[in-house]
C-alpha cells in the first residue's frame, strides 16, 4: 500500500480567489457573511450568505468555453489550474493516464439547471438549451476540469451532501494507496445561487432573520440557530509519497488515514447518535497509527445547526475523555459561509495551519451552550504548532467521513 | 491489489421496465423483451419522441406508507424496493449481524429531479404553493441514506454521481471497501428515475430514438431512456462461504478512467474505454483471455457503440471477434444512474446461470461495429469471466469484472 501526501492547494471562494489570499484574510480574521447581492433574497425569511465576488473566470479559462461551464465547474477548474501550479505539476510531469480526479459536491450546477429547465416550464421542449444539459450533471466539474487539464486517469464524483469532499477525498486516497493513480487533484465546491437559497430556506435549514432572531453563523453557541451558506470550490493535489519523492516534490503533511460510517437517526437528521461520529474518528486515528490523544487540532464539522454542533461536542468527549477540553476544535464557516463541498476548502486549510502553526477561530463564538465546553478557539486564531489534525466530516443524513493529517 | 480478501455477490433485486423483481428482470433479458413503451410518467406530446423504458405496474402505496411517501421521490421508492428484496434473497440475519461492518454505497443519477420538477412547476404556475417535502429527496443521497436507515447499517456510506456510470463505480468502490477490510458487507448499485430534465435534455441533443433503441444495428438513431433499480449485496468471500450464502460470483474488481475529451462525446478510437477496460482486468487479475462475455454500455448513440467496439478491439486483439458481447439497453433503456447497477446484475446472472442476454431489436450490420452483438436471441454459455462497461458524459468511463465461483 501506497502512503498519500498533500503536495498542492488550490482555492477559489468569498475570502479569497487563491490561497495566499484567502489564507491572509482568515489570519486577519475576516469574515465573507454579508448581505447577499447576487439574488433577491426579500421572498425568504434569511438575507445573509458568503458570495464569492470579484472572481473572473476568464483570465484562467478561454471565454468561449467559459459559456458552456456552470459557475461550480469555474471554481472548481481555477482552484485545479491553481493546485496543480502548486504542486509542481505540468504537462508531462506525471503522465495523463496517472493523474485523476474526484470532486465532491452536494447539487452540481443547479444555476444552470435551473436555466435549462426554466427554458422548458416557459418555452416547452423546443425552448431548452442544449448547450446547458452536459452542466446539469454534477459530474460537470470533474469532468470539465480533467478535459481542460488533461487528466486521463481515474475521475469520479461523490454527492453525500456535508460531505460530498469528504468523500471524494477519502476515494481518491484509496485509488492512490492501491496504486491505481500517482497524483489526484481532490476535493470539491458548491456554488450559492437562489435555487439553493430558496431550498434551503424552504426547508428551514438557514439561520433565519426575522421574527426577532438573530441571523448569523453561531456554531457551538448557544445563539446558534442554523446554517449560513456560503460558495466556493477547494482543492488538494494528493500523491503517493513515490511519485512525490521522485519528482522532489513538496510535501505539505501526510494524509495518514480516512474511515466512513454511517448513522441512522433521520433522512433530515444530522444524527443524535453520537456512536458512528465516535467510530468515524477513532478508526481513521487507527488506520494513521495516532492514539487519540494524539491529536493537535480538530477541524469541526459543526455548522451552527443545534443539532450536529452539540453532537460533535459529545462526541469529541467520548473520543478524548479527560483531554477533550485540552484539545482546539474550531471551524471557518463562521468566515467562509457554508457549502456541501466544502470538505477541500477546510483540508486545506487544516494543512495551512501545520505549515504555519497557526489554528483559525471560531470566530463568532460567545456565548456557551449547555455542557458545550470544549476549546473552540473563540474570537482569534491562535499561533502553536500542530504535528497532528482530525477533519471532522458529518453529513445531514447520517453519513460520516473523518481525515487524519500528520506533518511530514 | 488486494490479494487477501475476495468478494461475493450474494443478493440481488432489481425493478425495471421488465418487472419488479430480478426474476422478471432475467426472465424478461433471457427473452428478449422489450420494455420500452409510451411514456406516462409526463406529458410527451410536445415532445419528438414519445417512447422510454418506464417502471409499470408500480403501487408504492403497497410498499410504504402515506407519511413516508410524502417525503420519499420515486427514485428513492425503487431504490428501497430493490434494496429490500436483495436483502431478503441474501439470506443474512439481521438479527446476529454486526451493523457496522455493513455499509451501503450507491450511485446515483437525477435524484429526486422529477419531485423537483413538480415543485418548480407548482412554483412557477402559481397555483398552490409548492410542499417543501418535495426538495427532501433533491440530494441524490437520500436514496443512500434511506436504505441504511432501514436496515440499520452504520458501515461506510457514500454515493456517487457520475451519470452513466455512478453505480458502476459505486460497485466498483463497495468491492474495494471490502477487499480492503473497511466492511464486510455492502449494499451497492443504484437507483434512478425517469424525469423530464433528462428527457428534454437528451432529446434536445437529437441523443434519442423515435423507436426503441437498436444498439450497435447501422440503422440506429440513438438511445431510449430508462428507469430502475438495482441493488447487490456484496460480502467478504470466505465470510459468505462459512455461512452457506448462494454466492452468484465473484465481484473481482473494476477499473475507472476519464477520456478528458468531450462532454458529451466519446474519444472516436475509444481510447479511454480501453484504458478502462484494461485496468479493471489488471485490477481483477484476469488475463484478456479469460473473458468469455462484454455486457457492454451499449447506448445506441451513434458514437458510443463505434467507440466502444474500437475499444473491445484494442483491448482483446482478434480475439475480440469470437467474444460475444450484447447491450441490455435494447430491453431497459439506459437507466443513466442506475444503468451501471442493472447491467452488474445482468452480467452476474449470466455467469451464474451461463447465459448470455441478447441484444434484440438488432437487423443490420454496421460495418464500423462488425462484433457478435448477441443478435436478438439469449445463447447458453459457460462464462468464466464476463465485464461489463459504463462510459458517461463527462468521459466517466468503468468497467466491472466479474468471476464465475464453482458451486461447491
Amino acid at each position: 500500500m501506497h502512503r498519500v501526501v498533500i503536495t498542492g492547494l488550490g482555492t477559489v471562494n468569498a475570502l479569497g480567489l487563491d490561497v495566499p489570499s484567502y489564507w491572509d484574510a482568515v489570519k486577519a480574521g475576516k469574515s465573507a457573511i454579508r448581505p447577499i447581492e447576487g439574488f433577491d433574497t426579500t421572498p425568504f425569511a434569511s438575507r445573509l450568505g458568503a458570495e464569492v465576488r470579484g472572481f473572473e473566470p476568464s483570465k484562467f479559462i478561454d471565454p468561449m468555453k467559459l459559456r458552456r461551464m456552470d459557475r461550480l465547474s469555474q471554481m472548481v477548474l481555477v482552484s485545479s489550474i491553481e493546485a496543480m501550479n502548486d504542486a509542481g505539476i505540468e504537462v508531462g510531469i506525471i503522465p495523463p493516464e496517472r493523474l485523476g480526479i474526484v470532486i465532491g459536491n452536494g447539487y452540481g450546477g443547479t444555476s444552470c439547471t435551473e436555466e435549462f429547465f426554466e427554458g422548458l416550464l416557459l418555452r416547452g421542449p423546443a425552448g431548452v438549451n442544449p448547450m446547458l444539459f452536459p452542466t446539469t450533471v454534477p459530474n460537470s466539474a470533474a469532468s470539465l476540469t480533467s478535459i481542460e487539464l488533461k487528466i486521463k486517469g481515474p475521475n469520479s464524483t461523490f454527492c453525500q451532501k456535508d460531505i460530498s469532499a469528504e468523500e471524494a477525498m477519502i476515494y481518491a486516497a484509496g485509488l492512490l494507496r492501491k496504486g491505481a493513480a500517482d497524483a489526484v487533484i481532490a476535493g470539491g465546491g458548491e456554488e450559492l445561487n437562489d435555487v439553493i437559497y430558496h431550498a434551503f430556506s424552504a426547508l428551514r435549514v438557514l439561520s433565519p432573520g426575522s421574527k426577532g432572531q438573530m441571523e448569523g453563523s453561531f456554531p457551538f453557541d448557544s445563539r446558534r440557530n442554523g446554517r449560513v451558506l456560503g460558495e466556493g470550490a477547494g482543492v488538494v493535489v494528493m500523491e503517493t509519497l513515490e511519485s512525490a519523492t521522485r519528482r522532489g516534490a513538496r510535501v505539505y503533511a501526510e494524509l495518514a488515514g480516512e474511515a466512513m460510517t454511517g448513522g441512522t437517526s433521520g433522512i433530515s437528521s444530522y444524527g443524535r447518535d453520537i456512536k458512528p461520529m465516535v467510530r468515524a474518528m477513532d478508526t481513521a486515528l487507527k488506520r494513521a497509527g495516532v492514539s487519540p490523544v494524539g491529536v493537535g487540532y480538530i477541524s469541526a464539522a459543526a455548522n451552527s445547526t443545534i443539532e450536529i454542533d452539540a453532537s460533535e461536542t459529545k462526541a469529541v468527549k467520548e473520543l478524548l475523555g479527560d483531554r477533550a477540553n485540552t484539545i482546539p476544535v474550531s471551524t471557518i464557516r463562521p468566515m467562509t459561509g457554508d457549502f456541501e463541498g466544502m470538505g477541500g476548502l477546510r483540508l486545506l486549510t487544516s494543512v495551512l495551519s501545520m505549515r504555519d502553526g497557526y489554528i483559525p477561530p471560531t470566530l463568532t463564538y460567545r456565548d456557551a451552550d449547555e455542557g458545550m465546553d470544549l476549546d473552540y478557539v473563540p474570537g482569534a486564531g491562535r499561533n502553536m504548532p500542530v504535528d497532528i489534525a482530525l477533519h471532522n466530516g458529518f453529513a445531514n443524513g447520517g453519513a460520516c467521513a473523518c481525515l487524519v493529517l500528520k506533518k511530514y | 491489489m488486494y490479494p487477501q480478501r475476495k468478494v461475493a455477490v450474494v443478493g440481488l433485486g432489481v425493478v425495471s421496465a421488465l418487472g419488479m423483481t430480478a426474476k422478471d428482470f432475467w426472465d424478461g433479458l433471457v427473452k428478449g423483451r422489450c420494455g420500452i413503451g409510451q411514456l406516462s410518467l409526463f406529458d410527451t406530446s410536445a415532445y419528438r419522441t414519445h417512447l422510454g423504458a418506464e417502471v409499470r405496474g408500480l403501487d408504492p402505496a403497497m410498499h410504504f406508507g402515506k407519511k413516508e411517501l410524502g417525503r420519499m421521490s420515486r427514485c428513492d421508492v425503487l431504490g428501497m424496493i430493490a434494496a429490500r428484496e436483495a436483502m431478503f434473497d441474501s439470506g443474512l440475519d439481521f438479527a446476529t449481524l454486526d451493523k457496522e461492518t455493513v455499509g451501503v454505497v450507491l450511485g446515483g443519477g437525477a435524484g429526486g429531479m422529477l419531485s423537483g420538477e413538480k415543485y418548480r412547476r407548482d412554483l412557477h404556475e402559481k397555483k398552490r404553493a409548492p410542499r417543501p417535502s418535495l426538495l427532501i429527496p433533491f440530494s441524490p443521497s437520500v436514496t443512500t441514506d434511506y436504505i441504511a436507515i432501514e436496515f440499520g447499517l452504520e458501515g461506510p456510506r457514500a454515493t456517487i454521481v457520475t451519470a452513466c456510470s455512478s453505480s458502476s463505480t459505486s460497485i466498483g468502490y463497495a468491492a474495494d471497501l471490502i477487499r480492503r477490510g473497511d466492511a464486510d458487507i455492502i449494499v451497492t448499485g443504484g437507483s434512478d428515475a425517469m424525469c423530464e430534465l433528462t428527457y428534454s435534455g437528451f432529446n434536445s441533443l437529437r441523443a434519442v430514438d423515435e423507436g426503441p433503441c437498436r444498439p450497435f444495428d447501422i440503422n440506429r438513431k440513438g438511445l431510449s431512456l430508462g428507469e430502475g433499480a438495482s441493488i447487490l449485496v456484496l460480502e467478504e468471500m470466505e465470510r459468505a462461504k462459512a455461512r452457506g450464502a448462494r454466492i452468484y460470483a465473484e465481484l473481482a474488481g473494476y477499473g475507472i478512467a476519464g477520456d478528458a475529451y468531450h462532454m458529451t462525446a466519446p474519444e472516436a478510437n475509444g481510447g479511454g474505454a480501453a484504458r478502462t477496460i484494461a485496468g479493471a482486468l489488471d485490477d481483477a487479475g484476469v488475463s484478456p483471455e479469460e473473458v468469455d462475455y462484454i455486457n457492454a454500455h451499449g447506448t445506441a448513440t451513434r458514437f458510443n457503440d463505434v467507440a466502444e467496439t474500437a475499444a473491445i478491439k484494442s483491448v482483446f486483439g482478434e480475439k475480440a471477434y469470437g467474444i460475444p458481447v450484447s447491450s441490455i439497453k435494447s430491453m431497459i433503456g439506459h437507466c443513466l444512474g442506475a444503468a451501471g447497477g442493472l447491467e452488474a446484475a445482468a452480467t452476474v446472472l449470466s455467469v451464474y446461470h451461463g447465459i448470455i442476454p441478447p441484444t434484440i431489436n438488432y437487423g443490420n450490420k454496421d460495418p464500423h461495429c462488425d462484433l457478435d452483438y448477441t443478435p436478438n436471441e439469449a445463447r447458453h454459455k459457460d462464462l468464466r469471466v464476463a465485464i461489463s462497461n459504463s462510459l458517461a458524459f463527462g468521459g466517466n468511463n468503468t468497467t466491472i469484472v466479474v468471476k464465475k465461483v464453482q458451486k461447491s
